[in-house]
């Protein structure tokens, strides 16, 4: 398993469009905070920023996690490589999970610094405020790592569906903007049948607004807290799907004819 | 949510069929790619749950559907075709549970209160104010929700919401219900039969009958319009005043002036009257229930006791020579922010009026549900004496603990709290030479209260109606649920030593003052319900002659 990841790092570390992307969108996370709290006639606070754009800050590392994702489980079909790696005494188990745990810890990693840019931006610039509470921030943000593990299970197994970096970051694109839109749609109850309105539910901080008379401002407040019962649709609903999701790329794999 | 049901069970149905035909076909291809399209039931299921919530009743189509899953991993035909077969069976088992259970698609009563009561506690800005016990509101309301979640009673669970903003006594803590049926059916519960008459208290205390349907059983028998009650149902109505309360008012005299409207709706199929005729006999009569009291009563507040001038709001009408009404049914002016257009137009209109020889002005506010501070001080500059008024302050909000920052809590209970901004206006003096008189009901809430509450300070103003002001000022706050919307006060405004501003305290006393309370008496009775003339206006006019 180590050689076939080693094998991997060593290929991401000579994709320089991966790399491109990377930089974009560190760059992305940066001019974002910048832009919007410097809009106001009085500087946003960061906590505030967070509240208000939590969700756009995760979307980038996700689409970065997809692309990983795709490149690590899927292109390996587009030059052959999986064949050699079969042919070599490898077993498709070991094909397959090597794939799959360097997909998860990368994400993890690159999901942590793309976040932090936008975090620590947004902080520098307005100071974290009184908006929200930085202890449940942290929690929320530990938890972001579970519907992160059952999207790249999706991604894998779509990878292994389809067998094609470039259709899976293409189609993956298109169910995550689709995702996007669609999380306006979702019942807050029902939040945890999709691994994007996991994550929306963990960036959702309940805003509550109350105003002034003296030029009708508002004062919005945000709820970070969660209840054990949040926990645990997010922990529960992510493991319970991305465990079936990679179950079910592993049972194609292993059935299918990869020629 | 029903549909979106129909077409998951049809749905699965129909691909069940079609995997059951493609079992075959799979098996003879050697990429497992087709047998990928048995994960299609599963996925349409997901995404129809994640729109539409989940439901137990339907559990048996997302376990069908689940169950197709394995039909993808399965290599005999035969097991395909199990799964198939189970599934189908399991989408109409759902089918029929759906169909007989009364548990279907109902709401999480219980759960709904506890997560609306939560916020309420956290953010309602008159807790102290009102002295608000929430741990005995919450045992005394949370076994209703449960009871009303055992029972699958939407209905019920409307009437405890309903009830349980009853009690804060504040204008701007009320429950709406979303299904215009589900409300009708509420109100109907809760305010009883219509026996063809309403019942209403005079200011000397006597219970009289308004709103006595002609033709009625009731009207048969000599029941008229100001005829004396003296007994419901063999008990003396004044016993029957007030035991069910019918709405919450924050004043306890506003209260008092509706209470004896729950009267009328009590009883069964009949209801025995006791009344004084117009002869001076006293009669007994059986009545019989013609339909539900909440409409008569609706009928009676709306469109008789509480009706202001028919026009459109900030539309003048010109009562005689020297005088002139302005309706103002709400503090807002089309989809203005800073009103200058209104104001301009108004101090025009004004100035017009001025010139024509009008000397009195009627402020008609009667039933205004209020709206924007803004709009009220852009209105109160042009009557008020030259120089500043202070309109109001705000409070100064803790964002830390969420809450407004208290200065002081006196032994008695009284809370101060400490004063951040002050609104104020320039006052133009436009109608210094005249009299002005503003028209109020118990529906003149919010907005319209901080109007009555400034003007009633300027000398040549004088305050009127039966009731004083609703008397409850602050912003507003809700808490929405599937199928209703709890509103609550949810930003606080001041006075200058940090006390509330308007609204009243435990004690109930209206603060907002009424310099002319019109007494409601049988000549009141008769002009409003026999000849539909305007009571107050009539008043108003009798007072400019003074």
């Amino acid at each position: 398993m180590k050689q076939i990841m080693k094998a991997q790092l060593y290929q991401l570390r000579k994709n320089r469009i991966l790399w491109l992307i990377f930089f974009v969108i560190c760059m992305m996370q940066i001019t974002g905070p910048s832009g919007e709290m410097c809009y106001y006639e009085e500087m946003m606070a960061g906590s505030k920023y967070i509240a208000d754009f939590g969700y756009t800050i995760l979307h980038f590392a996700v689409i970065f996690v997809l692309l990983l994702t795709a490149e690590i489980c899927g292109g390996d079909f587009m030059d052959k490589t999986k064949h050699y790696e079969l042919m070599g005494g490898y077993t498709r188990k070991k094909i397959y999970f090597s794939r799959f745990w360097l997909s998860f810890l990368l994400s993890v990693l690159f999901m942590i610094v793309i976040s932090m840019i936008a975090v620590i931006t947004a902080v520098v610039l307005g100071g974290w405020g009184d908006e929200l509470s930085p202890g449940w921030c942290l929690v929320r943000l530990a938890l972001v790592i579970f519907p992160m593990f059952r999207l790249i299970c999706e991604f894998v197994f779509l990878s292994y569906v389809v067998k094609n970096a470039y259709v899976v970051m293409g189609a993956g694109t298109f169910v995550f903007f689709a995702g996007m839109v669609g999380n306006n749609l979702i019942p807050e109850k029902a939040r945890f049948f999709s691994g994007l309105g996991t994550l929306y539910e963990l960036t959702d901080f309940h805003p509550w607004s109350t105003f002034t008379l003296v030029g009708e401002k508002m004062i919005t407040l945000y709820d970070a807290t969660m209840n054990a019962s949040q926990i645990a649709g997010v922990i529960g609903s992510s493991m319970v799907f991305g465990l079936f999701f990679l179950w079910l790329g592993y049972r194609v794999f292993l059935k299918d004819d990869i020629n | 949510m029903v549909t979106c049901d129909i077409v998951c069970v049809g749905l699965n149905l129909i691909l069940a069929v079609f995997l059951f035909w493609l079992a075959g076909f799979a098996e003879k291809k050697r990429s497992v790619k087709w047998r990928l399209l048995y994960l299609l039931p599963f996925l349409v299921t997901l995404v129809l749950v994640a729109i539409y919530e989940f439901e137990t009743c339907m559990f048996g189509v997302y376990f069908g559907a689940f169950l197709l899953v394995f039909g993808m991993v399965r290599q005999e035909k035969k097991e395909r075709c199990i799964l198939c077969f189970v599934s189908a069976i399991f989408a109409f088992l759902s089918l029929g549970i759906c169909l007989f259970s009364p548990g279907y698609r109902s709401y999480d009563y219980a759960a709904d209160f506890k997560s609306g009561f939560e916020e309420m506690k956290l953010h309602y800005v008159l807790s102290e104010h009102k002295s608000i016990d929430w741990d005995g509101l919450y045992e005394k309301y949370l076994p209703l929700f449960e009871e009303a979640d055992k029972a699958h009673d939407e209905v019920e669970a409307s009437i405890a919401w309903t009830k349980f903003a009853m009690e804060f006594q504040d204008g701007h803590v009320g429950y709406g219900i979303k299904d215009e049926k589900i409300e009708k059916m509420a109100y109907e519960k809760m305010y009883g039969n219509d026996y063809g008459l309403c019942t209403m208290k005079l200011s000397d205390g006597k219970i009289v009958a308004v709103m006595v349907e002609s033709g009625s059983e009731a009207y048969k028998a000599g029941i008229r319009n100001g005829s004396e009650i003296t007994a419901w149902n063999g008990e003396p109505v004044e016993n029957l005043s007030g035991t069910e309360k019918v709405f919450s008012f924050a004043v306890e005299e506003n209260e008092e002036f509706y209470e004896a409207l729950s009267i009328a709706g009590m009883g069964g199929e009949t209801a025995e009257v006791c009344f004084i005729a117009e002869t001076g006999e006293k009669k007994t009569v059986t009545l019989s229930k013609i339909g539900n009291y909440y409409d008569r009563m609706m009928d009676c507040i709306e469109d008789v006791i509480d009706k202001g001038a028919e026009i459109s709001n900030l539309e003048w009408m010109r009562v005689d020579e020297s005088s002139a009404l302005l309706r103002m049914r709400f503090m807002n002016y089309d989809s203005e922010e800073n009103f200058s257009e209104m104001e301009t137009t108004l101090r025009e209109e004004m100035l017009a009026l001025k010139a024509e020889g009008v000397t009195n002005l009627i402020f008609d506010l009667r039933s205004n549900s209020g709206g924007s501070g803004n709009h009220v001080k852009h209105i109160l500059k042009l009557i008020a004496p030259s120089g500043e008024h202070v309109y109001a302050y705000d409070a100064v909000f803790d964002k830390k603990t969420q809450k407004y920052k208290i200065d002081s809590v006196t032994d008695d209970g009284s809370v101060t709290y400490q004063v951040g901004q002050c609104e104020t206006y320039q006052g133009e003096n436009l109608w210094g030479h005249g009299k002005i008189i503003i028209l109020v009901n118990a529906n003149t809430v919010s907005a319209g209260d901080h109007f009555a509450m400034a003007a009633s300070a300027y000398p040549n103003v004088t305050v009127m109606g039966f009731t004083h002001s609703n008397g409850s000022c602050q912003g507003v706050n809700s808490v929405g649920f599937d199928y209703g919307m709890l509103t609550y006060s949810g930003a606080l405004l001041l006075n200058e030593d940090g006390s509330v501003f308007v609204d009243t305290d435990h004690a109930r006393k209206a603060v907002v003052p009424l310099d002319l309370k019109i007494p409601f008496d049988l000549q009141a009775v008769s002009v409003l319900f026999d000849e539909g003339e305007d009571y107050l206006l009539r008043k108003a006019m009798e007072e400019f002659g003074k």
